[in-house]
């Protein structure tokens, strides 16, 4: 045997052997989660004591599809998701394409503005928890749709902007001065030349937004109750059932973890440079 | 410097004078949606802060009472300082262990083996789970005395006690949870660091003699240093409102043993309906997150300004 050869063989040993090690240490991390899918299939009888061979059973499965609860929780939560998603994407979009782009009296008022933005983004939410819920509470929409879209486009806006405003710098200025001299409007500028360069950005921002929307629970858990509540309520309240829980509990966290572990898959490439992007290039 | 002055002129020269154009006006609608939800909501705050108002008690009428509420707040307040220490733990210790934790799982991805993108993908599921579900799951499946996986962990090995830990050492368990969950972003940013550091410098160090360890201290972390810092800014930023854990983990307790500040101020508008206290205690808060916030950002713009000279 050669020694070339001998070298490859030791190489792809330790390459299996680290890949061992690798994929152990994933799976003990992940446990949690990978228990919970498990427990999922089991019933009620079969929930305790913990074993990891079980006769599956969809049963659970069938009792919280058929809470109409949860569908309403869901429900909630998409559409307050989906609403300030968008309005925020569009919102943020449009402030750093303005701060970029557009001619302000002093050169350095878009700067103000975008370090106000950050600074924004900063300011913790318990420090407006009060006043919201007082200015909800009195207007009586208090823990509504439209009330939970307004605090989140507001807060999270910020965000996008942190996000989105590198891309944007990152235009060469040439592009767009050569689509002004072509005669190219404002608008079609924005939508044919500018928008697709940041397509990537956008994409970005709106994976990580709605990850984090999805699971916001510090202004819902405060601001919704009832019938209004988001899917991070419904969740919390589960705790407080008297009798066996568990297995309806991990089905039903299973229907409200997918949406995100879904969209988190697709996009984990993205999201490590989204973040990275706007952080060391800010 | 001579050359600097006639390329200004050239510029001035060759770019057209332009009408300062209406569409500077479209950044007005982000910044009234921002600052109505942020600002201007923490300047009412403020004055919230410096009245006598309890929700439940409506016929005792709002009273200015000047600083009342703070000075209540640091002598009177049973749990204040409780609070703040539990704070000031639970959110330092998660952020080491992330880091910690962060930079050990980031260098076993950053090497080449067989089903790395299954590795990943398992690492980072945490990251994209719900905190109330993190919570809910480590309580009941995990950690629970008699039925969870601790109980059995605990036949196995006879040195730990049959007890329930989470009651037992509730900030310890607040702690590993808040750890678990956000581990996977800073593994994520943290090997964006690592895959961003030019080979031919590594394999320099290994040319110089620098073994492993030494090529890992002397040069992988000073380079990945900005991302470290912009992982723990962010990382704060989250940690220092998590109430979904807290709540479905412990609910504060036992009494206030593992009660952060957000979780605190919860409690004093719900369950003690005092808008005054409440308001000077998110003020409280604010100062003393802006302050630590304020600290680290300026590290991480320092930082920028080194790496862009």
């Amino acid at each position: 045997m050669s020694t070339a050869l001998r070298y490859r063989q030791t190489h792809i040993l330790k390459k299996a052997g680290f890949s061992v090690f690798a994929l152990i240490v994933a799976v003990s991390y992940a446990f949690p989660l990978l228990y919970m899918v498990a427990s999922a299939f089991k019933s009620d009888y079969t929930i305790v004591p913990p074993r990891l061979i079980f006769p599956p059973t969809l049963d659970t499965f069938k009792i919280v599809v058929a809470n109409p609860d949860i569908w309403r929780a869901f429900g909630n939560s998409f559409y307050i998701t989906i609403v300030s998603l968008i309005l925020s994407v569009a919102l943020g979009c449009l402030c750093s394409y303005v701060m970029v782009f557009a001619r302000f009296r002093k050169p350095t008022t878009p700067g103000k503005i975008y370090y106000w933005f950050v600074t924004c983004f900063i300011l913790p939410p318990v420090a407006v928890l009060i006043p919201l819920y007082l200015f909800f509470k009195t207007i009586g929409i208090l823990g509504s749709q439209w009330s939970m879209i307004y605090i989140y486009v507001g807060t999270h806006s910020p965000l996008v902007i942190w996000i989105m405003h590198p891309h944007f710098a990152e235009i060469p200025k040439e592009i767009v001065e050569s689509a002004d001299i072509d005669g190219c409007g404002k608008i079609l500028r924005f939508f044919k030349i500018i928008f697709p360069m940041v397509g990537n950005g956008v994409w970005t921002a709106s994976l990580l937004l709605f990850i984090f929307l999805w699971n916001e629970f510090f202004f819902s858990f405060n601001l919704t109750a009832g019938q209004q509540s988001t899917l991070p309520v419904f969740i919390s309240r589960f705790g407080q059932k008297p009798q066996m829980f568990w297995h309806t509990l991990c089905a039903a966290s299973v229907i409200s973890v997918l949406p995100t572990i879904v969209v988190g898959f697709f996009s984990q490439r993205s999201f490590a440079k989204g973040i990275i992007f706007g952080a060391v290039k800010g | 410097m001579a050359e600097n002055i006639l390329s200004k002129q050239y510029a001035a020269i060759l770019t057209p004078k332009k009408k300062l154009s209406m569409e500077r006006f479209l950044v007005l609608p982000g910044i009234i949606a921002t600052g109505l939800f942020t600002q201007v909501a923490f300047l009412i705050s403020i004055a919230f802060s410096l009245l006598n108002w309890n929700l439940a008690r409506p016929d005792l009428g709002i009273r200015f009472v000047n600083i009342q509420n703070y000075i209540y707040l640091f002598t009177r307040d049973p749990a204040f300082w409780r609070v703040l220490f539990n704070t000031i733990i639970l959110t330092s210790g998660s952020l080491i262990m992330c880091v910690i934790f962060g930079i050990l799982l980031a260098m076993m991805l950053n090497r080449d083996f067989f089903g790395r993108a299954i590795v990943r993908t398992l690492i980072l599921f945490p990251f994209f789970v719900m905190s109330t579900v993190t919570g809910l799951i480590w309580k009941t499946i995990m950690l629970d005395y008699t039925y969870g996986w601790l109980s059995e962990l605990c036949k196995i090995l006879p040195f730990l006690r049959d007890i329930s830990w989470s009651a037992k050492f509730p900030l310890a368990a607040v702690i590993l949870l808040t750890t678990w969950q956000w581990l996977p972003f800073f593994v994520l940013v943290i090997l964006a660091g690592f895959q961003g550091i030019p080979g031919e410098i590594v394999e320099a160090a290994k040319i110089d003699g620098a073994n492993r360890l030494r090529s890992l201290i002397s040069i992988e972390l000073p380079y990945i240093k900005g991302h470290i810092q912009v992982a723990i800014m962010l990382g704060l930023i989250f940690i220092l409102k998590e109430v979904g854990i807290v709540q479905t983990l412990t609910a504060g307790g036992p009494g206030s043993r593992s009660t952060n500040l957000a979780y605190y101020i919860y409690k004093a508008v719900f369950y003690n309906t005092q808008v005054g206290r409440a308001s000077a205690l998110s003020n409280v808060t604010v100062v003393i997150i802006l302050t630590i916030l304020s600290f680290v950002y300026n590290r991480v713009l320092k930082a920028q300004q080194e790496a862009l000279a």
